[in-house]
This record gives C-alpha cells, structure tokens and sequence, in this order.
C-alpha cells in the first residue's frame, strides 16, 4: 500500500531527477563549442518497492550520466585526422618548394639557362670581343650560381623539415604521457561512477597525437587502454605505462623515429611525420638528382664541345668548366675552369686555330635546343622537372581536398551523434522544467492531503 | 539527422575558407592577367611555357644575330659598289692614257691614288673588325709595304653566323674572293701604272684584260652577298612571324581571358557575399528566440 510519506520521497526524486536533468543539460550547453566534447544524457530508471501483493513505482532512480559516444566514428576520426595531416603537411611543403620552379614569373632556371647559352651565340657574332667573352664568363657564373641556390633552398627545406621531427617527437611523448595519465585517472574514478569528461580531453589528445603519426587505440574489456603507431603497431602507451620514442640522427643527418632499438621511421603511414618523410626521403632527393642530372650533363656537353675548340691565342683542349666526376653534387661543384676564371681569351670560340671564327661559339649556343640530353634538349629536360614539380604538387592538394572532406564527413557524423543541439537541449531544459513544476506540485498536493489528515486528529 | 550548433559552424567555416580561396583566386588572375600563377594550377601549361619561353629567349637571340648579319652584308655591299666604281674610273684612265702618252704622270698619280683608296676600302671595319680578311678579324688583312707592295694577311676561311636553328650565312668574304682572287686588285694596278709610265701599251692591254676579270670576280662577289641579304631578310621575316605565332600560343597558354576572368571575379564575389550573409544569419536562429 501507498503511504502518504512514500508519496514525499516519490516527489523528492523526481525533484532531484529533473534538477539533475537541467544540470546535464546546462552543461551540454557550456560545452556546445567544444569540438571533442561529447553530449551527456542523464539516464534513470523507475524506482520501486514490494507492496504485498501490488508493485508500485517509487519515483526515479539516477542511473548515470552517459556520454553519447560512436566508437567506430572516434576510430575512423583519428584515422582520417591523421591522413589530413599528413598530406597537409606535404602540400604545404610542396608549395613551398613549387616556387623555384616558376617559370611563370621569372623564378626558375629557364632565364639563366637561356641566358647562357645565346651569349655563346652573342659571342658568334663576334668571336675576337672581349666585353662578349665577359658576358658569357658572367652568364655562366650565374647559371651556376642559380643551380647552386636552388639546391640550397631544396637543401633548407629539407633541413627544415629533417629538423622538425626531434619536436614533432617531443611532442607526440608529451603527449603520450598525458593520455597515459588520463588513463590512470579514468580508470579509477570509472571504479565507482563514469569519467566522461576526462574520456572526452583523452580523445582529444589522441586526436592531436594522430596529426602526427599514425595511432590505433584498443581498449580491451578490461578497460586497458593502448595506443600503438605504425604499420608494425609499435607500443606507444599501455595503460598508464608508455614507451617513448626517441630521434635518432645517421651519418648523413636525418632523423630517424626510434622506438628502443627498433627503427620505425618507414614503418610511419599517415600524419605530420609521414609528410615530413616523404617530402625529406622521396620528393627532395627526386628533385636535387634531376637538378643533379642536368648541371652535370650542361658541364659535360660545354667541355665536350668546348675543348675541341680553339681559345683566341691559338690553344686547343681547355675545358669551359671544371671537370666532374659524376653527376653526384654536380649542382654544388659546376664552377668554372681556372683557366676560363682568369683569362677571357681561354674562351675557346674557335673551331680553326688560325683566325677567329665562331664554330665552337655557335655549337655551344645550340646546346640550348640540340636534343643531346639524356631527356632531350636542355629546355626539354628542365620543362620535365617543371612538369614534374607541378604534378606533384597538384596531386598532393587534390589529395589534401579529399582527405579534408574525408575527415569534415566523419567529423559531421561524429557531431550527428555527439555533437550538442542548443535548441534540443532548450527542449530538454523545458521538459525538465515542466517536470521539476509537476513534482513541486505534488508536495503541495501530499503537504495538503497531511494538514487534512492532521485536522482530522481530535 | 540531427544538426548540432557545432556541425553547422564547422560547414559554415569550410564554405566560407573555399569562396574566400576562389575569390583570391578570381582576384589573381584578373589582376595578374595570368590564367597560370605556378606550375601545379596546371602541370602541362606550366612546361608548355617553359618550352615557349626558352624558343622564345632562342628567337631573339637569333633576331638579334641576323640584324647583325644584314648590317654586316649591307657594309659590305656598299664597300663593293665602292670599289667597283673605283675601278671603273682606272678602266677609263687606263683607255685614255692609250691615247695621251706625254699625260701618264697625270694617269699614274689618281691610279696610285685610287689604289690607296681601294686599299683603304679592303681595309674596312665593320662594328671594329676588319670584314675582308676571313677570319682574321682583329689584325688589318691588306698592308702596303715600302716599295708600295701590297700583301694579304687575312685567310680564305668564310665567316659564317648561325642565324636560325637551320641557316647559317655567310657573313664576310675574305679577301680572297674580292681582292687577291685569281687576279690581284693591287698587283694589276702597279703593273698598270707601270705600263702607263713606260708607255707599253701591250702591258696596258694585258691590264685591262685582268681588270675585266677582276670585274667579273666583283660582280660574282656582289650577287653572292646579295643572295646571303635576301636569306638573311627571309630569315628575319620568318622569325617575327614565328615569333607573333608564339606569343598568340603563349597567350592562350598563359594569359586568362579578360572577360571569363571578371566573370568569375564576380560570380565569385556573388557567392562569398552569400555565404558571408548566411553567416550573419547562422546565430540568428535559435528556439530561444520563440519561447
């Protein structure tokens, strides 16, 4: 049987429910903006007592506050945050470099390529002229002074990027460590109650951790959260325990990613660091070879030519510049030949000992367009690299597109489910509201059924 | 599907960074004029104007040796017409001179004089380097020495200029081919002299008969760089028009066409306008507004 005090305490709970209603909800809405935070529900249950033969409820019971939380979505989040990172930081970098292949406004190699090979032809049109034979010594010098900034600007960025990795690795152990403590944390305080709000900042910085490499996070059924990284998934953090990766540098500068012994730097799939790889170990290197490729070929064709030549006091077999070995570096070496460096008239225009005709000036201005390259002519092989810049960086937007709206889907599905609803949560204060109003209401009721029943009393 | 306050905002931004990018896109290629501002707006372009670009660099380059060759080939010319005139007044001394013996002092000093005057021309510099010596450019092909003889220092090796990936002119003849051929401008005229003053009218005759051959050797000389002028003159047309071709190719590569640019300025303007005013109004509203 009902008693009337029952009736109190069934008032009294739903009181506390609904206050407890506004208060989740209240939240929600302080935390709307917060884009890893997770909406909370309040969730309860009737309440109930044995009364003989009859089950009544008793008011409400407060079961917890749950987060509205997709674990695949969170999986597919980090994984896409990742990708977008990564390629972010490639096309970028790869803008960065773009501009020293722009033709377009003059900033490439084509200007001084051209430049130095019609002064040969300049110098045909009067082999004895010594202002000429300046020019051409001028053209050259800064031919190879802008294979040579070129390459250091590609070097620069390579350095910048090799660089980044020691922070980018500091941070990703700070990181690690903070979300091995949020581990510990939440793990005790989910003892006896729920630890949505520290779930939400691990996520978080998990989240952060997968801009910068790629993390897969398990949690087994014993609540052992772990992070692993890498295609070999590599140990990162183990409950509250984590195993830091360290930077290790190799004989030729670069950084490798260590975890213990264990060298995971090609290992890494996604996030700022595979960028940074890719750009460092793939894309920088392809380009400096062709750069490489095409200083050395431009040094072998003008020595080949130049040395059959005749210079203005009659001498034969004098290189245009000094000689290389092989292509390795050709873009630091190509300097010119001491001979052609401190006299003017070792500039061998000629192709007749006596006289000064131009044969060699203009076979060595046809250099220019003569397909003897490996990749055609000289103007060819560049336009290649051009090509190949441009491509390269155009792919890697049209990459970064795709993953940003990738990752923007997954990020309005995890909103559609964990995203907060200003106005579904004003609904919700309301419906509170209303009920809290009703529950008042009651009190009044059962405080008036109890003056009747005293007034009964003689 | 719900709509979080979040997710809409997270649209929001998105459409608004990709019209604000389009915009600045719009924007660059109006005023740059430019369709293609680095090589990944398009790959293909970009190498196509590196290509364009360096024929273009290679075209003027030749533009440039070629108008170096017609100034060369046209001294050259009036250098010839010159001394073929010259020549022609020593015929007439030298007929006349048949006839008035007790004159031949008088013969014999303007045939000297003209001599000395075609030696000078023999001599010539174009741009300050001698044109008739082969290739010998810098050291003067015809000295006289002492005793008035008069000797070549120059070679017979043409001098040539490439003037286009395929041509090349010839740009001087040497001494060999004009003065000091077959028959010797200098020699002939000493022997004339020489004949006048001795009264030989044989030895006179002997002398107009190698002047006639000198003539003929001019005439040859004269047609020859006449032919190397209307080559040059071809080559210089076919290059500016080539080149007229290639500025056109490099425009519909490169350039942006003015009218579709400002069309997309604006259509782009239109559209950030929109999204900027969907903005003003995302916040306004709210169920709060209702209650």
């Amino acid at each position: 049987m009902s008693t009337i005090f029952g009736l109190i305490n069934s008032a009294l709970s739903s009181l506390q429910a609904n206050q407890f209603g506004i208060a989740v909800a209240s939240n929600n809405i302080a935390n709307a903006n917060n884009p890893d935070y997770t909406r909370q529900r309040l969730v309860t249950r009737p309440s109930q007592i044995f009364g003989g033969h009859i089950n009544y409820g008793n008011g409400v019971e407060i079961v917890r506050v749950q987060a509205l939380r997709d674990q695949l979505i969170e999986l597919r989040r980090i994984q896409e945050n990742s990708n977008r990172a990564g390629n972010d930081l490639l096309s970028r970098t790869l803008s960065d470099i773009e501009v020293q292949f722009n033709d377009s406004d003059q900033t490439g190699l084509l200007g001084s390529l051209t430049k130095f090979f019609n002064s040969f032809q300049t110098l045909a049109t009067d082999p004895a002229s010594m202002s000429f034979r300046q020019e051409v010594r001028l053209q050259a010098q800064s031919l190879a002074d802008d294979f040579r900034s070129t390459r250091n600007n590609l070097l620069s960025v390579k350095d910048l990027v090799n660089r980044s990795i020691t922070d980018k690795v500091t941070t990703i152990n700070t990181l690690a460590g903070q979300i091995a403590r949020l581990n510990g944390q939440i793990a005790q305080q989910e003892l006896t109650s729920t630890a949505n709000e520290l779930r939400d900042q691990r996520a978080g910085l998990v989240k952060e951790l997968s801009g910068l490499v790629d993390v897969h996070q398990i949690e087994s059924a014993e609540g052992v959260f772990q992070l692993s990284i890498g295609a070999t998934n590599r140990m990162l953090v183990f409950g509250t325990e984590t195993a830091p990766l360290t930077t290790m540098m190799d004989a030729s500068g670069l950084n490798h990613v260590m975890s213990g012994i264990d060298d995971l730097t090609s290992h890494i799939q996604s996030g700022e660091i595979k960028g940074v790889i890719e750009v460092r170990d793939n894309y920088i290197p392809k380009y400096l070879n062709k750069l490489d490729q095409l200083a050395y070929e431009i040094v072998q064709q003008v020595n080949g030519i130049h040395s059959t030549g005749y210079d203005l006091n009659g001498n034969t077999g004098i290189n245009f510049f000094s000689p290389l070995a092989s292509a390795t570096n050709a873009t630091a070496l190509m300097s010119l030949s001491n001979a052609v460096t401190t006299d003017l008239a070792s500039i061998a225009a000629s192709g007749q000992p006596t006289g000064q005709d131009n044969q060699i000036a203009t076979q060595l201005g046809n250099l220019l367009f003569k397909p003897v390259f490996s990749g055609g002519s000289v103007t060819d092989q560049y336009r290649n690299l051009v090509f190949e810049v441009g491509t390269d960086t155009s792919n890697a937007e049209v990459a970064l597109r795709e993953h940003e709206a990738l990752a923007q889907q997954i990020e309005l599905r995890r909103q559609a489910t964990s995203g907060v609803s200003i106005d579904e949560e004003t609904v919700q204060i309301l419906q509170f509201q209303r009920a809290y109003q009703a529950s008042a209401r009651l009190l009044k009721t059962v405080d008036e059924l109890t003056q009747t029943l005293l007034g009964m009393t003689p | 599907m719900r709509v979080p306050n979040y997710a809409s905002y997270l649209t929001y931004l998105r459409e608004l960074q990709r019209n604000q990018q389009s915009y600045l896109d719009a924007q660059m290629k109006v005023t740059t004029g430019k369709r293609i501002q680095k090589p990944s707006d398009d790959p293909v372009a970009a190498s196509d104007i590196v290509r364009l670009s360096g024929e273009q660099a290679e075209a003027d380059q030749f533009t440039r040796n070629v108008d170096m060759a017609r100034s060369r080939l046209s001294m050259t010319d009036s250098v010839l017409d010159n001394v073929e005139q010259m020549l022609q007044r020593v015929q007439g001394l030298a007929q006349s001179s048949l006839g008035n013996p007790s004159q031949a002092t008088a013969y014999t000093t303007e045939i000297d004089g003209l001599r000395d005057q075609i030696l000078s021309a023999a001599n010539t510099t174009h741009a300050g380097r001698y044109i008739f010596g082969g290739t010998v450019l810098t050291a003067a092909p015809y000295s006289k020495s002492g005793t008035g003889v008069v000797s070549y220092a120059g070679n017979s090796i043409p001098m040539t200029l490439q003037v286009n990936r395929d041509t090349t002119l010839q740009i001087q003849l040497p001494g060999t081919d004009v003065f000091s051929g077959s028959v010797d401008v200098f020699q002939t005229l000493a022997d004339l002299t020489t004949a006048i003053q001795a009264g030989n009218s044989t030895g006179v005759q002997t002398q107009l008969q190698n002047l006639q051959q000198i003539f003929s050797e001019l005439f040859t000389a004269r047609t020859r760089v006449g032919g190397y002028m209307n080559l040059a003159d071809g080559v210089a047309s076919h290059l500016s028009s080539a080149g007229l071709l290639r500025a056109r190719n490099v425009n519909e590569v490169q350039n942006a066409d003015a009218a579709q640019a400002i069309t997309e300025l604006s259509l782009s303007q239109t559209n950030l306008q929109a999204t900027l005013a969907v903005g003003a109004r995302l916040t306004q509203l709210s169920l709060l507004d209702y209650l």
